[in-house]
């Protein structure tokens, strides 16, 4: 059971006094400016505090929250992707000039907080609080689409009931665990004594199929394209990215990463299969480009997944590479989707609009090939060295389905990350007047950082690939092996 | 200290300078009127420099101790076994040399009519540049595979930015497939490196430790295929060379010049240095098969030569046929077919490559490609048109030129393994007459068609650098013996090849 | 000294025509024409030294210049070498001598066209490789020069590039001999890798004592003969020479009479060791000779135009130097290349004159008189005449033609143990071809030189043009006095001469066939006179609605086969497939990619669509929000939702 010395990672109790401190100060007087100031700062305290906690953990590993390298390591993602959100929609184009915005940040603050809940759980309480945290703030932030204010109402209707169907089954599979085990333990159900084994494995892949709803595989993906094109370009951001990672980091935590029983092994083949090739399809033809971002970041889930399926020596390098690659070159993306964005014209994400960008924005032009081209997997991004890792493990593994499914989704993939760039190659129309010259110098800073991120990344990935992945709870012989790296 | 790097990395350099110069001058456009072409000076001066380079590395060695020339090794991904492996022997000098002769050629022929952008030109041409040698040195596998990727992006540029009417169609097309392709490469590399990790415990992507990896047979022949198919869409060999014609055709006239001239034999250089050398025995079982593809090669690129109206075209699919040689060459599985197949890279780049710039040259005055309305030009251009013939003369395999040298060889090569083949090949010969022939009595040697008067002969110095290339075609179709000794690829399996060399007469 | 002699003597030339080609429109005619001249002459110079120094040494003696290496590695090698022996004697002499004499002639006859320098330098460039194609001891050598006359043959023919007809022969002339020369790599690429070399000595070598197989022989030499037919124009390639007659008229004199179409002679005589050992080869040549000289003189018999006459009879004689080499009798077909260069040079270069002087005049039919009008070159024009129709002890003909008659008759090939194929016939047929070179030749001269004056002639025939004529008149008449027939005086200067290199085949020769031989020519000199000469002639102009005459005067239809058989079928094939197939191919795939995920995206909204309608009558009353969210799309994800769900169960399950 839940052991009572509450052991407490710092960041957590931070982000909680820092939000409790920006309601307040929202309650006292409201300046979207202090908003975001103070959000920055929360942030940027508990990214200090990364790595330490309060209380001592229990020997038993019966506590509510655990930390390890990977938690650390996907929180500080999720906590630096939390602020380069932030930093994106402080002077959001699109957010309706007359209102007040304050809560916006707050929100996103939640987000965080849910999302790094989610990563230091060792718990399905605290798993489940953090979900339905991460959950229940992102409706609010997808409301927040200025204009077309109904598109941003659907969109945030469709999560919610989406979310909570998936809510519901999660939280089956939950009580179906605890039923079986008897043990809130986070971790899959493992059969004892006399209770039929059919039980722990309808648990096992209701959780499941919980996680892989809030991590948009295909099947369950369905719901991603219209939130994301329904919500704010930097919600659609925190959508692709600091959700899925914080899902990804609790799924790898709740399976490990040894060998996967071989139920799950049939699940995720399909799964990966029906993703990658799902997602690179449902991409080639979209004219939007958050809906493209959202198809893509179903396909990359997918590859991710491979590395997830195929434990070993490189597993752990190629995930983390994979996460920070695809962190890195998706905020950028995003980062310069949002510069686009103009109050003039709110809709930035019509790809077709993007005519000539090379020609009037040479800078974010070439950035966001840069950006496009990590994310297709060729160098100089490091998005080269991230799929490099990938098909690694998946030769490791004699994947050979997956590594062929993995080479036609890239080839789909490179298809039309290369259309984006032919399109902004294309000569524009009419002289680019109707561009914005001047992009905020904040966002000019930070996709600045991202690109040299992303390129410094791409040449020099060695400091990326350590060890960081937590043992695997079903086969406790890994870890050893794991310990030795 | 090793030059190998600063060979690699200055061109990429001296590209950004070039670029950071134009944006310098436009700033300062305002208020002094801008010295044309300080950008194009960068890059020429960029150029003379990794000559200069090239040149202390070629000479500073005037007895060659061992086999390869220069070293150079640096740790990169430790944990990874990966390195900044460069080495340099014989073959790749050799090539090298070809693609700076390239470059030179189009810094003076064609790169002087890009005005827009020109900067970004040069800085996109060079970083080609730096793919491409670092391609020809790389003795890691995974820095290979990086290189080799990293040049299709500058190039995807040039074509789709700078290239002719269809162009992004031509350069999303020659992008996926080597891209693709190359993603069958990274399979194998893979395949090959955990193969070595498993037996040896070491995980390294040293070419030279992985050589001595122990395969079993079907393992080998796959690996070896992933190579090949990644290197076969580059060369192109038949059923995968769709994306080159529309890449040649669509790109402008240097990168057509770049791409025909070294890109394509980049893939020449992966079967020799990769396919037959990583993979010696799988190669030998498979070359009836990749013999089979050159002939198709040969036959099926003249064929559809003598069938193109577009000039570009037209050379592009004769590339095709030409390449058709080299891999013909290259899985005789003799000494002789590799050397025919290496001058075959030599002497075609030359010439296709002076090829391209005739037709871009045409392009520039005529603003057509199609041969019915380009009509005779001698009379208003000669040295052009002699230029193109000697060049369109020298591709249909006069001997004496270069292109004759390295087909005779791969013939004389092929002919202990099959006569029959052998024979099929020489029909390409009479093919390449006829699309030669067609193309020279269409564009040079015709009736005009065209006002005289409008057209503008090659300047005087361009012509000078033209005949600098016949000299050397010349020199490669006359006296190929000392380039024979100079390129051969170092025998990293000695044992190999010369064991092989017992199959030979 | 013959050591830096004998590269020069290809040097010069090659270096007047790179001068030439690259003052290109600098330099005036005049300019172009001597430099082109002195080119020439020098070599001409240095050869007839280089006779002498060889001639003057032991009867093998032989001259070898190794330049460079081409390729030396194991297992084959070869050479930039270059070797005077008897038999390049005699072609070198041909060649730098007629040459010099053409050159001299053209610098008049095309001192008004503006592409002069385009000109000379392709002549001079021609002669270089010629030199280079006779010189060589190294059969690579041998095919740089083998190709290289042909590139220029191809320019030179092309040399009117206004007229599409022109370089339509052009390029005609270079295919079909291109595919000779392909037939000729693989020859060479048989014995290269048989023999380990393409030196010729070395191949020879290895031919003779039996490194070779039999088969790979007769393979071999196949091969070599396919390349030499083609390259002199006889059955089957020959219909490339009538059109090539296109070029300026020194050219045809040059490379398509006097020197480029022997070359395929030459080859084979080059080496007659290989043909000595593939008897049922040299079975075949000498009959395709005997064919094409019969087959070219019935065509000639027929033509109006009278460079195209000159052509048949070009393909004709050299019909008669493959029937003599096919027999064996290698200095009769030497000898007769000798004289035929001369007196064929002669007719070229009259007729050239005359055309010039008749403003571009060239049917016979049309001309007519010009003896009056331009006596010198009538007589220029009977002296060739009689040299190509070879009439008895005057001309020079008559020698060469008696020589290759007499080698014939002696000739017989054992094929197989029944079958034997006798000289006799072959004989019979040679004879026969005397005959009606006698009647077509003279035709040709009676109805242009005498009779009623077609047109007016105007001019004079420059100085320039004159002194080669007369200088070939002088060969064509006693060139041939240096070799007598057996049964005469023992002259044998040129029998002598090549003895020590090639075979004797001196046969007995019974002394009736001299006389024959000397008969027949003049029985069809006098047939034309009847036909043609007389005051009134019986046929002045030749019935040309006779089917037969119509087919033997586009040279047997073969033309019109080879244009339907392999011309047409090409074009169209290659129309067929202008566009890339394989090309259509994968673009289709990407197409279906396409579709593919157009489809996957329609089922996405299609399958909500038929949904939307079932559910939308339950949601009516729903308020406005629901009522726009609530168009079934969000019950169909729950559906997948829940689907997956049991899908998962059910795999985990039954697993």
């Amino acid at each position: 059971m839940i052991g009572h010395d509450v052991f407490l990672p710092t960041p957590l109790p931070v982000l909680c006094v820092g939000i409790t401190v920006m309601l307040a100060a929202t309650a006292w007087r409201r300046s979207v400016d202090r908003s975001f100031l103070s959000g920055m700062v929360t942030l940027l305290l508990a990214l200090a505090f990364v790595g330490h906690h309060t209380g001592t953990a229990p020997d038993n590993g019966d506590s509510l929250f655990i930390q390890d390298r990977w938690t650390n390591y996907t929180a500080i993602l999720i906590m630096l992707s939390s602020m380069c959100i932030l930093l994106m929609s402080w002077r959001d184009g699109t957010h309706d000039r007359t209102t007040l915005v304050d809560e916006y940040p707050l929100l996103c603050m939640l987000g965080a907080l849910g999302a790094l809940t989610m990563v230091f759980s060792a718990n399905y309480m605290p798993f489940f609080l953090g979900l339905e945290i991460l959950g229940i703030s992102l409706m609010g932030l997808v409301t927040f689409r200025h204009r077309p204010v109904m598109q941003g109402c659907e969109a945030a209707m469709k999560y919610l009931i989406l979310s909570g169907v998936s809510s519901a089954i999660l939280l089956f599979g939950v009580g179906l665990a605890y039923g079986v085990t008897g043990s809130l333990r986070f971790m899959p159900p493992i059969t004892t004594g006399d209770v039929s084994p059919a039980l722990p494995v309808a648990a096992t892949v209701m959780i499941l199929i919980g996680m892989f709803f809030k991590l948009s595989v295909v099947p369950f993906h369905m719901w991603l394209l219209d939130v994301m094109e329904g919500a704010p370009v930097p919600v659609a951001a925190f959508l692709a990215v600091v959700s899925k990672i914080a899902i990804f980091s609790a799924l790898v935590r709740y399976f490990g990463t040894g060998d996967q029983p071989p139920f799950l092994n049939d699940i995720l083949y399909v799964v990966i299969i029906l993703t990658i090739i799902g997602g690179n399809l449902l991409a080639l033809r979209q004219t939007s480009f958050t809906r493209l971002l959202a198809c893509s970041s179903i396909a990359h889930v997918g590859y991710l997944l491979i590395a997830f399926l195929c434990p070993g020596r490189l597993q752990s390098g190629a995930i983390t590479v994979y996460l920070a690659a695809y962190t890195a070159s998706t905020l950028g993306v995003f980062a310069i989707v949002t510069a686009m964005i103009t109050p003039e014209r709110p809709d930035g994400t019509v790809i077709a609009q993007w005519k000539g960008l090379f020609f009037s924005h040479p800078f974010l032009a070439s950035a966001m090939s840069l950006m496009l081209l990590s994310l297709a997997g060729i160098p100089p991004g490091i998005g080269f060295f991230a799929k490099f890792e990938i098909a690694a493990t998946g030769v490791e593994h004699q994947r050979n389905l997956l590594l062929g499914v993995l080479i036609i989704g890239s080839i789909i993939g490179l298809y039309y990350y290369l259309n984006i760039i032919r399109v902004m190659m294309t000569a524009p129309p009419l002289p680019s007047a109707s561009l914005n010259r001047h992009v905020r110098p904040e966002l000019m800073a930070l996709v600045i950082v991202l690109t040299v991120i992303v390129v410094i990344g791409g040449l020099f990935p060695a400091r990326a690939i350590h060890p960081l992945l937590p043992v695997s709870p079903v086969v406790p012989a890994m870890q050893n092996e794991m310990t030795m790296h | 200290m090793s030059p190998l790097p600063a060979l690699v990395l200055l061109p990429i350099m001296g590209g950004g300078l070039a670029w950071l110069t134009e944006r310098i001058q436009l700033h300062t456009a305002t208020t002094s009127p801008p010295s044309r072409n300080a950008s194009w000076w960068m890059m020429l001066a960029t150029l003379i420099v990794e000559t200069l380079l090239l040149a202390g590395i070629t000479f500073g060695h005037p007895t060659r101790t061992g086999p390869w020339l220069e070293h150079f090794s640096m740790p990169w991904i430790p944990t990874m076994g990966i390195a900044v492996r460069l080495d340099l022997d014989g073959l790749s000098l050799s090539l090298i040399w070809l693609s700076l002769i390239l470059c030179f050629l189009c810094a003076c022929l064609a790169t002087r009519q890009v005005t827009v952008k020109s900067g970004a030109f040069y800085f996109l041409f060079l970083m080609t540049l730096t793919g491409i040698i670092g391609t020809f040195v790389a003795t890691d596998l995974f820095l290979f595979f990086f290189f080799w990727e990293l040049m299709l992006v500058p190039m995807f540029v040039l074509i789709a930015v700078w290239g002719h009417e269809d162009r992004q169609r031509a350069a999303l097309k020659f992008f996926m497939f080597t891209q693709g392709s190359g993603l069958l490469m990274l399979l194998s590399i893979l395949g090959l490196v955990i193969t070595h990790d498993r037996e040896t415990g070491v995980l390294t992507f040293d070419y030279f430790a992985l050589a001595q990896t122990p395969l079993s047979p079907t393992l080998s022949m796959l690996l070896m295929l992933g190579f090949f198919i990644a290197f076969a869409v580059k060369l192109p060999v038949v059923p995968v060379h769709v994306w080159l014609p529309d890449a040649h055709t669509q790109a402008p006239t240097a990168a057509s010049v770049l791409l025909a001239g070294i890109l394509l034999k980049t893939g020449g250089y992966g079967m020799i240095r990769f396919n037959v050398m990583l993979f010696p025995d799988a190669a030998i079982h498979f070359a009836p098969i990749a013999m089979g593809l050159g002939v198709v090669g040969v036959l099926y690129g003249a064929w559809l030569s003598c069938a193109q109206n577009d000039i570009k075209r037209l050379i592009a699919y004769s590339s095709i046929s030409h390449m058709g040689f080299v891999v013909l060459g290259i899985f005789t599985g003799s000494r002789l077919g590799m050397q025919g197949a290496i001058i075959q890279m030599l002497a075609h780049g030359l010439s296709a490559g002076a090829l391209f710039l005739i037709a871009g040259a045409i392009q520039d005055r005529l603003h057509t490609r199609d041969m019915h309305r380009i009509g005779g030009l001698w009379a208003a251009m000669p040295r052009l048109s002699a230029s193109g013939l000697f060049f369109a003369v020298a591709s249909l395999g006069m001997p004496g030129l270069g292109n004759f040298t390295g087909e005779f060889l791969v013939l004389l090569a092929t002919w202990p393994v099959s006569p029959a083949i052998a024979t099929l090949t020489t029909v390409g010969l009479v093919l390449a007459a006829i699309y030669a022939l067609r193309m020279v009595n269409r564009v040079f040697l015709a009736a005009p068609r065209v006002d005289p008067l409008l057209l503008k002969d090659l300047p005087a110095r361009q012509t000078a650098v033209f005949a600098c290339v016949m000299i050397f075609l010349v020199v490669l179709g006359l006296y190929p013996q000392p380039f024979m000794i100079f390129s051969g690829p170092s025998p990293l399996s000695v044992t190999a090849t010369t064991s092989r060399e017992d199959h030979a007469p | 000294m013959g050591e830096i002699l004998l590269p020069l003597l290809i040097l010069s030339p090659l270096a007047a025509s790179l001068v030439v080609f690259v003052s290109a429109g600098r330099l005036s005619a005049c300019a172009v024409g001597t430099l082109a001249c002195t080119g020439v002459g020098m070599s001409a110079v240095i050869s007839v030294i280089l006779s002498v120094m060889l001639l003057s040494g032991p009867a093998t003696g032989t001259l070898q210049v190794m330049l460079w290496p081409w390729i030396h590695i194991a297992g084959f090698s070869a050479d930039i070498a270059f070797m005077l022996d008897r038999i390049s004697v005699v072609m070198i002499l041909v060649v730098t001598i007629v040459g010099l004499l053409i050159h001299i002639y053209a610098v008049s006859y095309m001192h008004d066209d503006p592409g002069i320098a385009r000109f000379f330098g392709s002549m001079t460039l021609f002669i270089a490789s010629m030199l280079v194609l006779v010189l060589a001891s190294d059969l690579l050598c041998l095919f740089i020069g083998w190709e290289g006359v042909g590139l220029c043959s191809y320019l030179l023919i092309g040399f009117w590039y206004d007229t599409p007809a022109n370089t339509a022969a052009a390029r005609k002339a270079f295919y079909m001999t291109r595919m000779g020369d392909a037939a000729l790599l693989c020859g060479l690429l048989l014995l290269a890798t048989a023999a380990g070399s393409l030196h010729i000595g070395t191949v020879l070598a290895a031919v003779a004592n039996g490194q070779v197989a039999l088969s790979a022989v007769n393979m071999a030499a196949l091969f070599i003969l396919i390349g030499a037919l083609a390259k002199s124009a006889q059955i089957p390639f020959q219909t490339w020479l009538p059109d090539a007659m296109a070029g300026p008229t020194p050219t045809s004199a040059l490379i398509h009479a006097a020197t480029m179409v022997t070359a395929g002679v030459y080859l084979i005589a080059r080496l007659h060791d290989l043909f000595v050992m593939a008897v049922p080869v040299m079975a075949l040549m000498a009959v395709l000779g005997a064919l094409t000289l019969l087959m070219g003189a019935c065509t000639a018999l027929v033509q109006s135009d009278l460079k195209r006459i000159l052509a048949w009879s070009t393909i004709s004689q050299l019909g008669y130097m493959f029937l003599a080499l096919g027999c064996g009798a290698w200095q009769a077909a030497l000898f007769h290349l000798m004289t035929h260069a001369f007196f064929k040079a002669l007719l070229f270069l009259t007729a050239g004159a005359v055309i010039v002087r008749t403003h571009h005049e060239q049917d016979i039919f049309r001309l007519g008189g010009l003896r009056h009008a331009m006596p010198g070159l009538a007589a220029a024009f009977i002296t060739g005449a009689s040299a190509l129709a070879g009439v008895p002890l005057v001309t020079a003909g008559f020698y060469s033609k008696e020589m290759i008659l007499s080698g014939v008759w002696a000739a017989h090939f054992r094929l197989t143990h029944e079958w034997t194929l006798s000289g006799h016939v072959l004989w019979g047929i040679g004879l026969l071809g005397a005959f009606l070179s006698a009647l077509y030749i003279f035709r040709c001269v009676f109805i242009v030189f005498f009779g009623k004056s077609g047109t007016t002639a105007t001019g004079r025939t420059s100085r320039l043009m004159t002194i080669p004529l007369s200088c070939l008149c002088v060969l064509s008449l006693c060139g041939g006095i240096i070799e007598m027939p057996m049964t005469f005086p023992p002259l044998h200067l040129f029998s002598a001469l090549l003895d020590p290199t090639l075979p004797p085949s001196h046969a007995d020769e019974p002394g009736w066939l001299v006389l024959v031989g000397a008969i027949v020519p003049l029985a069809g000199l006098g047939v034309a006179w009847v036909l043609w000469g007389r005051p009134s002639p019986i046929m002045r102009e030749i019935p040309g609605q006779a089917a037969v005459i119509r087919f033997a005067r586009t040279g047997g239809g073969m033309d019109v086969v080879y244009d339907h058989l392999f011309v047409q079928p090409f074009r169209f094939l290659t129309w067929l497939t202008r566009h890339d197939i394989l090309d259509h191919a994968i673009t289709g795939t990407g197409r279906l990619t396409q579709a593919v995920s157009t489809s996957v995206l329609r089922s996405r909204t299609g399958f909500l669509d038929i949904l939307t309608l079932g559910g939308r009558r339950g949601i009516r009353s729903a308020d406005h929000l629901l009522g726009q969210i609530h168009n079934g799309r969000v019950r169909w994800y729950a559906a997948w939702i829940v689907g997956g769900l049991c899908a998962g169960l059910a795999m985990a399950v039954l697993a």
